[in-house]
């Protein structure tokens, strides 16, 4: 009999959860460890921070889909993993401390939210706000509604979107927010009332962390710099690249751009993304020493099978990791935010005063689930006496995104991009990296209709309702 | 900051991404491409 635990049930935990017990025989335990009580479904969050979607209908509480599924469940914050002792230290909210013992772990944890990283940042600080998380995204929507009061009231304000971090990533959801702005805004007849306004570290727009993609269109390759910029022209929205947001105050951001300029930018309204980190978890070998500078990077992601430490300029698509394993411990694997990538996508810029600017790669919603599938698997086959033979490199992985520019199912719309691979592999596709016959770009009220039966669809699948597996990751 | 006009959509382009009919075909369009990488990547170049 083995015991697998999962820490986190995001995307990626809760999808190996769940395909662990469907291939797992009952003589095996399969225990979840997640601070929150409920799943949420992070992408729909983009319209719960504009007020055009009720909170809870982007969560359900965790603990009855786990019982009915056969699954433990510990509501609690994993603080310590003792990979010689194969053992988690877990606190409750009540701060009491247990040890979870296990044969298998899965760090799914996802991102810890850096906005200490950024002066000012985040909506502890009051300067800005964030849609990463249910909490987060309340607030933005109650800040967002009351500008929308002013603005009824006939004043003029102005809104400011983007990336609050040099190194940040989830462009996508930044995007989909300032449109969705865009969106109610018109729909309230308050358009012409608010300036608003893109700010990002992507080298180019519509580069989205992913180094830029590239699609046939009308007989021609579009980019998505041509593709992204279209969509601000349509909707009269400012913008500004190649900038790193060092600093927020009360209605004013502080940033330095590529050519190492530094600028000022005030707003009455800001939603800025923070930096992703990997969740603060120590890591402890059995002589009590604090090895987590040896199983994660220095943003504390968990080092799984990728090739690391090679500069951007030599990465190759094999480099990825592809079964996500612990190069030190074998039965440890990290899924979804949690494994450290290689390194970016998108290309580093330094600018002359040492500022690193650099759009990461973003690791949520289909990556997630996809890795957490694998890695699910992977433990199975641990389990049955064999080599991890599940392998899907991020490099051999497709993406969908679906980014909403507006909710309404009459008149909304999305831009749909499909993608493949996620991470370019310039070997096997010399010119743009990618295969264009597999990647595409559009926008629609199709796109408006698939985002909403996706929000539907997936969360169907995460409670683990019948033929939940059919549906793809 | 800057802000464009640059690529702006057409009035015939902005119909079209309205137009039921036709976004129910690009509906089941895009579903198929999603579905057909998802479960038949490229395999090679």
């Amino acid at each position: 009999m083995s015991h697998v635990v999962v820490l986190g049930a995001g995307f990626a935990g809760q999808t190996a959860a769940l395909y662990l017990r469907k291939e797992l025989g009952a003589e095996h335990e399969v225990t979840v460890i997640s601070g929150w009580p409920k799943f949420t479904y992070i992408p729909s969050l983009v319209w719960v921070g504009v007020g055009q979607m009720a909170p809870e209908k982007t969560q359900f509480e965790l603990a009855p889909v786990f019982e009915k599924h056969g699954i433990n469940f510990i509501q609690a914050w994993a603080r310590e993993i003792h990979p010689d002792d194969q053992y988690v230290l877990v606190e409750t909210k009540d701060g009491e401390k247990t040890k979870v013992s296990y044969d298998y772990l899965i760090n799914a944890t996802g991102p810890y939210l850096n906005f200490e990283g950024t002066e000012g940042l985040g909506p502890d600080a009051g300067n800005s706000h964030s849609i990463c998380n249910i909490h987060h995204a309340k607030m933005a929507r109650d800040a967002y509604l009351e500008q929308v009061k002013r603005m009824e009231k006939g004043e003029h304000v102005k809104i400011l979107v983007g990336l609050g971090h040099p190194l940040a990533t989830c462009q996508g959801a930044a995007l989909e927010y300032i449109t969705n702005i865009h969106s109610d805004l018109e729909a309230r007849g308050l358009r012409d009332k608010a300036t608003i306004m893109w700010m990002s570290n992507e080298p180019a727009l519509g580069d989205l962390g992913m180094g830029g993609v590239k699609a046939k269109k009308h007989g021609y390759i579009m980019s998505s710099e041509q593709f992204i910029k279209s969509l601000f022209a349509e909707k009269g929205i400012h913008f500004q690249v190649q900038t790193a947001i060092k600093k927020v105050e009360k209605g004013k951001v502080y940033w330095e751009n590529y050519e190492g300029e530094f600028g000022e930018t005030e707003f009455d309204y800001a939603m800025l993304i923070p930096q992703f980190k990997g969740v603060k978890i120590k890591y402890i070998d059995k002589d009590g020493n604090d090895i987590s500078a040896k199983m994660t990077n220095p943003a504390g992601f968990m080092l799984v099978d990728g090739n690391y430490g090679k500069p951007w300029s030599e990465l190759k698509a094999s480099d990825w990791p592809k079964t996500y394993q612990s190069p030190f411990y074998k039965n440890i694997f990290a899924a979804g935010i949690a494994f450290a990538p290689v390194g970016s996508v998108s290309k580093p810029h330094t600018t002359k005063n040492g500022t690193v600017i650099t759009a990461s790669l973003p690791r949520t919603g289909m990556a997630s689930g996809i890795i957490g599938k694998v890695v699910a698997l992977n433990v199975v086959d641990m389990i049955n006496g064999k080599e991890p033979s599940h392998k899907e490199s991020m490099a051999q992985m497709p993406s969908a995104c679906i980014a909403s520019l507006g909710k309404s199912m009459n008149s909304g719309a999305a831009a749909s991009i499909v993608l493949y691979p996620t991470v370019p592999d310039y070997e096997r596709y010399p010119d743009f990296g990618r295969d264009l016959k597999a990647t595409s770009m559009e926008v629609g009220l199709a796109g408006a209709w698939l985002k909403r039966t996706l929000h539907s669809m997936f969360i169907y699948k995460m409670k683990g309702n019948p033929g939940w597996s059919i549906i793809p990751e | 900051m800057q802000v464009t006009k640059e690529m702006a959509p057409t009035k015939r382009t902005l119909f079209t991404r309205q137009f039921k009919l036709y976004q129910l075909l690009r509906l089941a369009t895009i579903g198929i491409k999603i579905l057909k990488v998802v479960k038949f990547p490229p395999k090679s170049n």
